[in-house]
Parts: structure tokens; C-alpha cells; sequence
């Protein structure tokens, strides 16, 4: 641990603390708050699409205003809601679990927040606009993004936005990977680092290394739209984009698959199954990710469809490796089924879906059926929502002591994870069946001799299940922090790695002495030596 | 060299993946977004390597101040951004995003003199 000189303890937040803090605990706190915020807008978005389907010949909002809202739904979610708060994470547990004293590059990371709240800000801003904002999907798509199919200055608000976000997002995970990577407590070696923090430093990769490439496709779009010049045709824009679009959805789930891995390990007793090769299968499976961007584009005819398919398909191997790691330290252990542990079981059941559906649609054969229809919808959702929203709150319950210093009530956790459980299989299941029947995506209706209507129904009720749970989810914060009880440094009596060898919140300076590490789990030796 | 090891570790196997593209037929776009991805990690990699060094687990690591304000990054950033949306709502924004941002980067400057004078 580096010796620092730090400055001497503050008391309440003041204004200036919640603008300039350079903690990196108080950086990752906001970060969730603004995430959690961004949650909100983008489920309203959806609860309104999701009326407007309802039913047949609904309408509760107009075609033009419902292309808007899958746009700003997608856009939200994926640039404003799960990539920060994966970064969040990191951002916050990262130097705690490998016993630094400080992130690397702080004022970097400082940057990195209020570049995301910048692009949020001017991405939502389109909403204020004579034209109203982006329409053009959450991709941009080319040429439905040009001046002549989306003018005004809402769409410009949106690229603009999405660059800003996304640079910020560079430099947070900038400062996780150096921190990960040189901050090290004595004795932890890249082989006794956390599987979480192992995620986090897959996942920076990625973020490094795929983000700019989305920051200056952006800058080029806002070009091609102002001063009128192409420099695209729609096949090199989709190259671009989804080079960073693969990536972008496992920067969306190996932080919560860390999460969830911890949470087990921590809940079954056990120390964490298969280490070397779940860190082997997360570098692979990371480099895998950046090598399947054109599976998004199997139906334009201009790529090549069987190194893409290769690729895809072979993503199965280290996700493979990873469920077998999960189910192992699971195997045999004393489960203690908590929220958080919940969260994550439901999360290696539900991703499981989303991942088998995948391989259907990385083959180009099945992927001309499914594409552009309701199946992807599901596929993604089922990944995206069902996987790693569950893996978010699985870590979010566990670590709320550490982050806030508060525990979140068990009771109202049970009744959000049912709510959630029960909601998200009715909202997305049936989008495999309707998406198979040849339901298009991205309608705002559908004819009622479709047929389509009772699935439709039970997806709309299914959504507004999930809109309860996440009230119940608020409520539970808002009473957590009312009623707040003093808290041990390990309430769960179960945590294993470094951040539970300190108070519940840390310190400025995090710890005052760590104990020695002698391998991933240092907290789960000393228990067994001192059992022993 | 161990800091790096992971960086390095992936970029071959994204170079390796790149390499499989070749045997496959994959088109111009494909491979060069392959081997520029592979290449720069490669090229990350080796500039973390010889980057200033980091202390090895296990060495004492020397003391560092650590800020525990910074408003000059907020100012900086809050800067970058006007100037980036001034580009679509007029210069006059652009204006006043570049004079936060030298406002900023000024304000940074102090901050990093102020700290390396205080170090001990």
C-alpha cells in the first residue's frame, strides 16, 4: 500500500465536495446516483412504448414520438445507465479490493464523471428541440441518421451527447485498468487479484480499446450532418459503430458476472471455483468480443459471414468455462440465499437464455429469420435486462454497505427480486415467440389479425411488474438511509476480499493497515487459519 | 513487465484471432480493423511496460500527495463539454467553453505546482 499524505477527514458533503471530490469513493457514488437516475428516464421510456403496444391500434403516442422513444430508451440504457454503472463499480471497489489507497490518475477520473453527465445532459436536451430528439435508433444507423431522414438539431444533441459520454467513460476506465494494474497491495500478484477486479480490468480493456473508435465515428457523423460531405456509405458506418457496439454489450456484463461471482463465493462459503481459468476465459472472451462486430451485419451481404459466425459462435467456449466456474463454487456449499445471492442466481439462470439465443442468431442461416424481428428484442433484453441489470443489483445489495455505510433491507430486497423475477420473464420471454411469428422490432403497431395482442398484454403487465420492483427498490433506499444502522466492516460475516478489511464507508485514505495476501480470498485464509 | 502482462497476453490473442480472418477471406475493412485493433494493443502494452515505473507488489512505494479537491478538473471538463455542444449551438458557446477550459487548465497547473511542493 503506498504511504500517502492525505488531507485530514471531512465531515457533511458540502457543495464544492459534490462538484470537485477526487475520491474515488465519493467519484463511484455519484456515478451510481447519476446511473440510477438515467435508469428511471430510460424505464419510463419503455413503460410508455410499452403501452402503446398493448393493444392493437393504441395510441398512446404518436409514430414519430414512439420512434423517438425506442431511440432515447436504447440510447439511455446502454451510453447513460449500465456502462457507467459498470464503471461505477469499478471505479469504487477496484483500489479498495486491491488495496490501494487512492485510484490512478483521480482528476482523470474526476473528468470522466462530468463528461458522462455532460453527454447525458445534451443527449436528453433533444427532447426540448423544435424537432424533438434522435430517431434514428440507438445506433445512429446510417443514412436514417443523415440531415435529409433526421434534421434537426435534436439528432446533432444525440451525436454530441453520445461522444461526450462515451470519451468520459474512456477516461474512467482508463483509470480503473492503471489501478489494477500498479496499485497493488504487497504480496497480491495479478493471480491473487479478485475475479471481480479481474472483470474490471477485461472490461477496461474494451472500453480503451473499442470506445475511441465510437468517440471519433461520432465526431465524423456531426461532420457529414453540418457541413454536408459524406464520408461514409451505410456499410463502413455500420463497421465503425459496431466495432464499438459488440464490445460495448460485454462492457455491460463482465462487471456483473464479477459481481456475481464474488456474491456466490461469499454466499456458498466457498473459495471461488476454477480462478486461473475464469481470469483465462474472461481475457479470451474479451478478445473474442472484439473479434464478432460484423454478426450485426450478416444480413447487409457485405461481410464475411463465416469468419464472423466462427467467432461468434465461438464465444461459447469461455462463457462455457465461466458458468461451469459459477455452478462450481456453488457446488456443495453452505448457501445463505440473501437479496444479493438472489440477484445472482437469477442472473446465471436468466443469462443463460440470452446466451443460447445468441448462438441461434450468430448463425447467418437463423439470423436472416430473426433479424430485425421481436427474437433479437428478447435475446437482448434477456442478456442485457434479465443477465446483467440482476447481476448489478446482485453486487449493488451486497456492496450498498460498503458504498453507503448502510445495509438495504432484506425484506423489501425479497419483494424487489420477486417483483423483477416474475417481470422481466413476462415482459421478454414471450418476444422470442411473437419475434418468431414475424413481429418486427421498432413498430409502434401492429394489425389485430395479427394475433399478437395477449403476448403483447402479458409484456406490457410483465413491464409494469419491473416498474413496482424498482420503486420498491427506491423506497428501500430512501428507507435504508433514513433508518441507518451502525454497521461492522463486514456485516455480511462472509467477505473474502480486501474492501471488507475496512470500515463501512472507507476512509479517505481506505485502510488503515491491510492484512497480508497470500492469494485471491485474503480474507477467507486468515478465517480458515484461524478455524484451523 | 508483470503490470503489462495482461495487456500483452490479450493483444496476442487478438492478434492471433486477426490472423484466423487471413485464412478465412475475410475483406480489406475486416482485417485492418483486426490488426490496427491487435497492433495498438500490442503497441498500449509496450508503453505501460516502459512507462514510469510502478512499484513492484511487495516494494515500499514512496509517499505521494494525493488531491482531495480538484475544481480546476471540473472546471476543465465542464469546459470541453461547452466548447463540443458550442460547436452545434454557435461560436459564442464555443467562446466561453475554451475560456473555462484554459480557466481550467490553468487552475490545474497551481494545483500540480502546489503538489509538488508539498511533497515530501
Amino acid at each position: 500500500m503506498s504511504a500517502t499524505v492525505a488531507a485530514p477527514p471531512r465531515t457533511a458533503a458540502t457543495l464544492v465536495d459534490l462538484v470537485a471530490s477526487t475520491d474515488h469513493k465519493s467519484i463511484g457514488r455519484r456515478l451510481v446516483a447519476l446511473s440510477v437516475l438515467f435508469f428511471v428516464a430510460g424505464g419510463v421510456m419503455a413503460l410508455l412504448m410499452r403501452t402503446e403496444l398493448a393493444q392493437p391500434g393504441l395510441q398512446v403516442v404518436s409514430t414519430s414520438t414512439y420512434n423517438a422513444l425506442f431511440t432515447m430508451h436504447g440510447s439511455v440504457m446502454i451510453y447513460l445507465f449500465v456502462t457507467p454503472m459498470a464503471l461505477a463499480l469499478g471505479v469504487y471497489l477496484v483500489p479498495l479490493q486491491v488495496g490501494a489507497a487512492e485510484i490512478s490518475g483521480p482528476r482523470w477520473c474526476l473528468a470522466g464523471l462530468w463528461l458522462v453527465l455532460a453527454g447525458g445532459v445534451t443527449m436528453l436536451s433533444g427532447f426540448l428541440t423544435v424537432d424533438g430528439p434522435a430517431r434514428a435508433t440507438w445506433i445512429g444507423v446510417d443514412p436514417l441518421s443523415q440531415t435529409a431522414s433526421t434534421p434537426g438539431m435534436g439528432m446533432d444533441m444525440w451525436i454530441l451527447g453520445v461522444l461526450l459520454a462515451t470519451l468520459g467513460e474512456v477516461l474512467l476506465a482508463a483509470c480503473i485498468l492503471l489501478t489494477a494494474l500498479r496499485r497493488r497491495a504487497p504480496g497480491m500478484t495479478l493471480l491473487r487479484m479478485p475475479v471481480f477486479a479481474w472483470s474490471q480490468v477485461a472490461t477496461c480493456l474494451m472500453v480503451v480499446f473499442a470506445f475511441p473508435v465510437l468517440v471519433t465515428t461520432m465526431a465524423l457523423l456531426w461532420t457529414e450532418r453540418r457541413f454536408g460531405v459524406t464520408i461514409f456509405d451505410p456499410v463502413t458506418y455500420q463497421h465503425l459503430f459496431w466495432f464499438y457496439g459488440h464490445p460495448v454489450v460485454y462492457v455491460m456484463f463482465f462487471p456483473f458476472v464479477g459481481a456475481t461471482a464474488e456474491v456466490f463465493a461469499a454466499f456458498s462459503g466457498r473459495r471461488f471455483f476454477g480462478y486461473r481459468f475464469f481470469v483465462a476465459s474472461l481475457l479470451l472472451f474479451s478478445a473474442l468480443s472484439m473479434s464478432v462486430w460484423a454478426h450485426h451485419m450478416f444480413t447487409t451481404g457485405q461481410v464475411t459471414n463465416k469468419y464472423f459466425a466462427l467467432t461468434s459462435t465461438a464465444l461459447v467456449i469461455p462463457a462455457g468455462v465461466e458458468y461451469f466456474d459459477l455452478i462450481g463454487t456453488l457446488w456443495k456449499g453452505r448457501i445463505r440465499p440473501t437479496v444479493p445471492f438472489l440477484f445472482g442466481l437469477a442472473f446465471l439462470l436468466q443469462f443463460l437464455v440470452g446466451g443460447l439465443t445468441g448462438i441461434w442468431v450468430a448463425a447467418p442461416a437463423l439470423d436472416y429469420h430473426a433479424n430485425n424481428s421481436y427474437f433479437v428484442v428478447a435475446h437482448f433484453h434477456y442478456t442485457l435486462f434479465a443477465g446483467s441489470a440482476f447481476g448489478m443489483f446482485a453486487g449493488l445489495y451486497y456492496w450498498w454497505p460498503k458504498i453507503a455505510g448502510v445495509k438495504l433491507r432484506e425484506g423489501l430486497g425479497y419483494v424487489h427480486f420477486a417483483l423483477w423475477a416474475v417481470g422481466a420473464n413476462m415482459t421478454f420471454f414471450p418476444m422470442f415467440l411473437l419475434g418468431q411469428d414475424g413481429m418486427t422490432r421498432r413498430i409502434a403497431d401492429y394489425p389485430s389479425s395479427s394475433g399478437w395482442g395477449t403476448l403483447n398484454l402479458v409484456e406490457t403487465i410483465g413491464s409494469y411488474l419491473i416498474g413496482l420492483g424498482m420503486l420498491v427498490f427506491l423506497a428501500n433506499l430512501l428507507i435504508a438511509h433514513a433508518l441507518p444502522r451502525r454497521l461492522p466492516w463486514d456485516p455480511w460475516d462472509a467477505g473474502q476480499t480486501l474492501e471488507w478489511a475496512t470500515s463501512c464507508p472507507p476512509p479517505r485514505h481506505n485502510f488503515d493497515a491491510l492484512p497480508p495476501v497470500r492469494s485471491y480470498a485474503p480474507l477467507l485464509d486468515l478465517r480458515e487459519a484461524a478455524r484451523a | 513487465m508483470r503490470r503489462a502482462f495482461p495487456v500483452a497476453v490479450w493483444g496476442l490473442i487478438l492478434l492471433g484471432i486477426a490472423l484466423a480472418g487471413i485464412a478465412l477471406g475475410t475483406d480489406p475493412t475486416e482485417l485492418g480493423l483486426g490488426f490496427g485493433l491487435s497492433g495498438a494493443v500490442i503497441l498500449g502494452g509496450t508503453t505501460l511496460l516502459r512507462s514510469r515505473a510502478a512499484p513492484e507488489p511487495g516494494a515500499a512505494a514512496p509517499p505521494e500527495a494525493i488531491p482531495d479537491l480538484s475544481v480546476a478538473t471540473a472546471v476543465l471538463a465542464a469546459g470541453v463539454a461547452t466548447a463540443v455542444v458550442g460547436a452545434e449551438l454557435g461560436q459564442w458557446l464555443v467562446g466561453i467553453g475554451l475560456g473555462l477550459a484554459v480557466a481550467g487548465a490553468g487552475g490545474l497547473l497551481r494545483e500540480l505546482r502546489a503538489e509538488r511542493r508539498g511533497a515530501p
